[in-house]
């Protein structure tokens, strides 16, 4: 307490958000990864008014153009056409549109679920915080394609199952990060200042602790997205998550396997694009933590 | 005493029990049969060294924790006949850290409404308005009202929990080490202001402190505590002007003060024993200097000795037992 | 001799340059204590920590020397400041707990710390010698004790073992007692005092307890907001200060003869300790200063002797 950095400043203390943006955007990673989301995201939301074709729109004279700079290929299809002549540039937008949706409600519902198990658990303590912990263990312990694989089975093949699915295997990891946060927060002199000043238990969760857990739940959270696009992909791939016509990244990958050698670009793209924006997330995810986790700092 | 007094606490015990791997079960008696009285508008400090159960004393009144043993009535009603909701409207606690025990969410005013919020039964404007009043009754101007508590110094963050525990009009208010964490030239500041709440609300203090000349400047009353149980118990002129138990003069003796030199053979020899494995007989023999046979056998009363209570064999008034031994 | 000569320490931050010491400068001698007092801010461990040559890696020192028997140790390069740390200048920090490394045993720690220094025989018989010199009861038995298993007393005196194994010439305690309860720290300084004597080391004792400093130093120096604002004699600082800050700060202490009518107001210094960031212009204490006038606002003071007393002062206090 007595360092020299550790100097009381009592009036020009920074907003909280300034000082967050100020260690963020020194942070080179980070601030490509934002660039990287939010690149993404706009390609997502103004799918429609920038994708030169419906994605679903066959031509018929165009199989398996390839991009316009290689030889055979046609300035009015950039990136080329697949198997039966679908715009692929039009396609790779589209399914921006699938992998940003299906990252955003895998870590919204598991988000929301892990984040209220985690709650409860840690401040009811005793044999509720067992329960979920040892259901959470059980989780755990599969690895998360195989439990996704079963999910789908069991709810049969679509891309809000495959959602569902990959959700399930992400719970567990909001679960335990909160449930240790709430732990750390709930012995806390505020917190229990707040009880003798009569507060009840869901003050206490809701109001006292709960924000003050929420930065590494953010930044798991950003995490989340990547692990959700990736196993939604890898399902997409196995044929059990969006199911055709629609343009998804890990269903054109799979499409395109046989046309890996006359055809490279149908493979690449998408695999590209993939690896690109689960990139972005990760190394936004990596500078939320270094901005928000004030033991990394200084 | 002739009137009932305001806090009165009979024979107080707590005792954890606590698991350890292989081994079995222990106990630690935090709080070992723990008396004494406190009168309206008084101070009583609560002075001890780490693991004497001040702090578990400080948690048994707040309701915190549940004693295992013994009584603690306020204004003459049991402390199980009093709802808990109004047992702390009338007491309320002043914590150590005025870092850790402020919510960094929530902004001062916030901060100080609180208590009234989780009360209910005000409007909000009322809430904001005696919330107001109690910020400035505690020394902090109006501009602090939307700041977080990081951006407050030390002591501007104590004053926010003392006006946090006032603003619900305590009776009793149970201060934790309450300058300890800060600077030298801040704890003045934030005793004044203890003491001028203190006159002005008729507020009665239990104030747990390590260090002897704080206490000696405002409590009417000491209680000196070692391993949970009561030492010294007296008027502040008894205690720490006149102490009779060897445990009481050993911490004035070790107290730095400047206007004495330190002085190598008053100070205490070896540790605090394990409270998990306390000395037999008296608590405090393992390191008496003035030990005896009988205090390795038998837990010496509280007994009135010089207009003061006093546990220690030398003065017990049974002379048959007080064989002198050599110190350890 | 130890001598900080203009010492001047400043950190880079995210909002900027902040300067922590300024100007300091002091002597210490073998076999003497310098007590060094401050707030929070005011620099103290930074100073001991430059002198160990072991500042944070976004700390710079922006001017002055120290001196170790007229060798520059800002100058010494990292091997030869390795060799130092040990034989000639050792350390003990406020926290013992967290200052030894929790999965080795006591023993092994006091060894590595005389090995690192090319002390190669008889290591247990010398590490059982200093435990037993530190007052620790069977140290035999300790030697193979995790630091989890002592008590902060302990830890502290096994912490002292360690900074004295290699008969260092100066010791910097930054705050040693601070965590410690009264009557061990009574303990601990009776030992500091007895370590001092018989090896005829220096010390530098870093604390905010003015208590403390009085018991045992010869010399206090006070600091505020990374100036030496006094430094004398122990007598003349404690009982005639000629600093205002030295005198307020004594004087807001309770239990002192001047407040010692019970319940009675505390003096107080008004206000709190400067934004490093923000420094006042003129002298960093004149917000806080009953005493200041227009010089004070806008001219820094420099130092002056007043008898035995250099004082940082444009109106420096008559005794009373």
């Amino acid at each position: 307490m007595s360092s020299g950095g550790a100097v009381e400043s009592p009036m020009t203390a920074p907003s909280s958000f300034g000082e967050f943006w100020f260690v963020f955007s020194r942070n080179r990673g980070a601030v490509v990864g934002l660039a990287i989301v939010a690149l993404f995201a706009f390609l997502a939301i103004a799918a429609p008014w920038i994708a030169p074709y419906d994605p679903a729109l066959i031509s018929d004279g165009a199989l398996l153009k390839p991009p316009f700079w290689s030889e055979g290929g046609e300035p009015g299809f950039w990136l080329g056409t697949d198997d039966v002549g679908r715009d692929l540039l039009s396609r790779l937008i589209y399914g921006a549109r699938v992998s940003m949706a299906v990252g955003f409600l895998v870590v919204v519902v598991s988000l929301a679920v892990g984040t209220l198990l985690g709650l409860v658990g840690g401040y009811a303590g005793g044999w509720i915080d067992a329960v979920i912990m040892r259901l959470m263990d059980i989780l755990m312990s599969l690895p998360s394609i195989l439990l996704a694989i079963v999910v789908v089975t069991v709810l049969g093949q679509s891309l809000v199952n495959a959602i569902l699915a990959v959700s399930i295997t992400v719970i567990p990891g909001f679960v335990r990060l909160v449930r240790a946060q709430v732990l750390v927060e709930k012995s806390k002199p505020y917190v229990i200042a707040s009880r003798t000043f009569g507060a009840g238990p869901m003050r206490q969760i809701f109001i006292n602790i709960l924000p003050n857990c929420m930065a590494p739940v953010i930044v798991q959270g950003t995490l989340g997205f990547s692990d959700g696009i990736l196993n939604v992909a890898a399902l997409g791939f196995l044929g059990l998550g969006a199911q055709p016509p629609t343009a998804e990244w890990g269903t054109m990958l799979s499409d395109a396997r046989s046309f890996i050698e006359s055809a490279p670009w149908l493979v690449t793209l998408p695999g590209l694009c993939i690896l690109i924006l689960v990139l972005g997330f990760n190394l936004l995810g990596d500078g939320l933590r270094d901005a928000l986790d004030p033991r990394l700092q200084k | 005493m002739s009137e009932t007094p305001f806090l009165e606490v009979k024979n107080l015990s707590k005792t954890y029990e606590v698991r350890r791997l292989f081994r079995g079960k222990a106990f630690v008696r935090a709080l070992d049969g723990v008396s004494f009285q406190l009168q309206k508008g008084k101070t009583l400090a609560i002075v001890g060294e780490s693991g004497c159960g001040k702090s578990t004393l400080a948690k048994c009144l707040m309701r915190i924790e549940k004693p295992t043993g013994g009584e603690i009535r306020l204004g003459g009603r049991r402390l199980e006949d009093i709802p808990v909701r109004e047992w702390w409207r009338n007491v309320q606690m002043i914590f150590q850290d005025p870092y850790s025990s402020l919510n960094p969410r929530k902004k001062v005013i916030d901060l100080i409404a609180e208590p009234l919020v989780i009360a209910g039964g005000f409007s909000k404007n009322e809430i904001r308005v005696r919330a107001k009043a109690m910020m400035a009754k505690v020394g902090l101007r109006p501009e602090f009202e939307e700041r977080y508590p990081h951006m407050l110094s030390g002591g501007q963050r104590q004053r926010v929990g003392i006006a946090r525990a006032l603003i619900l009009k305590p009776q009793l208010l149970i201060c934790d080490e309450p300058v300890s964490a800060l600077d030298i030239s801040i704890q003045a500041q934030v005793l004044n202001l203890l003491m001028d709440l203190q006159d002005e609300f008729g507020l009665t203090y239990l104030f747990i402190s390590h260090d002897l000349s704080l206490v000696r400047h405002i409590a009417d009353d000491v209680l000196v505590m070692y391993l949970g149980q009561v030492m010294e118990l007296g008027s502040r002129e008894k205690v720490l002007f006149d102490p009779q138990h060897p445990y009481t003069k050993a911490l004035l003796a070790s107290h730095p003060d400047f206007d004495k030199a330190l002085n190598g053979q008053l100070t205490l020899e070896g540790e605090l024993p394990s409270p998990l494995n306390p000395p037999v007989g008296c608590p405090f023999q393992s390191r008496c200097p003035r030990v005896m046979a009988v205090c390795r056998e038998r837990r010496p009363p509280l007994f009135e000795v010089k207009s003061r209570e006093c546990a220690c064999h030398l003065y017990t008034p049974d002379p048959s037992d007080s064989a002198r031994v050599s110190p350890v | 001799m130890l001598t900080v000569e203009n010492l001047s320490v400043s950190f880079e931050t995210r909002r900027g340059r902040m300067s922590v010491v300024e100007d300091l400068s002091f002597t210490l001698e073998r076999g003497r204590t310098l007590g060094i007092v401050g707030e929070s801010g005011s620099g103290k461990s930074v100073t001991s920590l430059a002198i160990m040559g072991l500042l944070p890696p976004n700390a710079r020192v922006t001017s002055g020397h120290v001196w170790l028997d007229g060798q520059d140790l800002l100058c010494a390069s990292e091997s030869e400041l390795q060799r130092i740390r040990g034989e000639s200048l050792a350390m003990i920090f406020q926290d013992p707990m967290t200052s030894l490394n929790p999965s080795f045993t006591v023993g092994f720690q006091l060894e590595e710390a005389m090995t690192a220094h090319g002390v190669k025989d008889d290591l247990r018989a010398r590490a059982v010698e200093l435990l037993k010199w530190v007052g620790i009861p069977d140290p035999e038995i300790r030697l193979s004790s995790y630091p989890h298993q002592l008590s902060g007393g302990m830890a502290q005196r096994v912490m002292i073992a360690m900074a004295i194994a290699c008969s260092p010439d100066f010791l910097i305690a930054d705050e040693p007692t601070t965590a410690l309860d009264v009557t061990i720290q009574a303990q601990i300084l009776a030992l500091l005092k007895k370590i001092q004597k018989e090896r005829g080391m220096g010390l530098i004792l870093i604390t905010h307890d003015i208590g403390v400093v009085a018991q045992m130093a010869d010399e206090i120096l006070v600091m505020y907001a990374g100036h030496a604002l006094e430094k004398g004699p122990k007598d003349e600082v404690i009982y005639r200060p000629r600093h205002p800050y030295t005198r307020a700060l004594l004087a807001s202490l309770p239990g002192r003869q001047e407040n010692a009518a019970f319940r009675s107001r505390l003096p107080t210094i008004a206000g709190v300790v400067p934004d490093l960031l923000k420094r006042p212009t003129g002298c960093q204490l004149h917000p806080r200063c009953e005493f200041a006038d227009e010089e004070c606002r806008t001219k820094p003071p420099e130092k002056q002797k007043v008898g035995e007393v250099d004082v940082k002062c444009h109106r420096p206090l008559e005794p009373q």
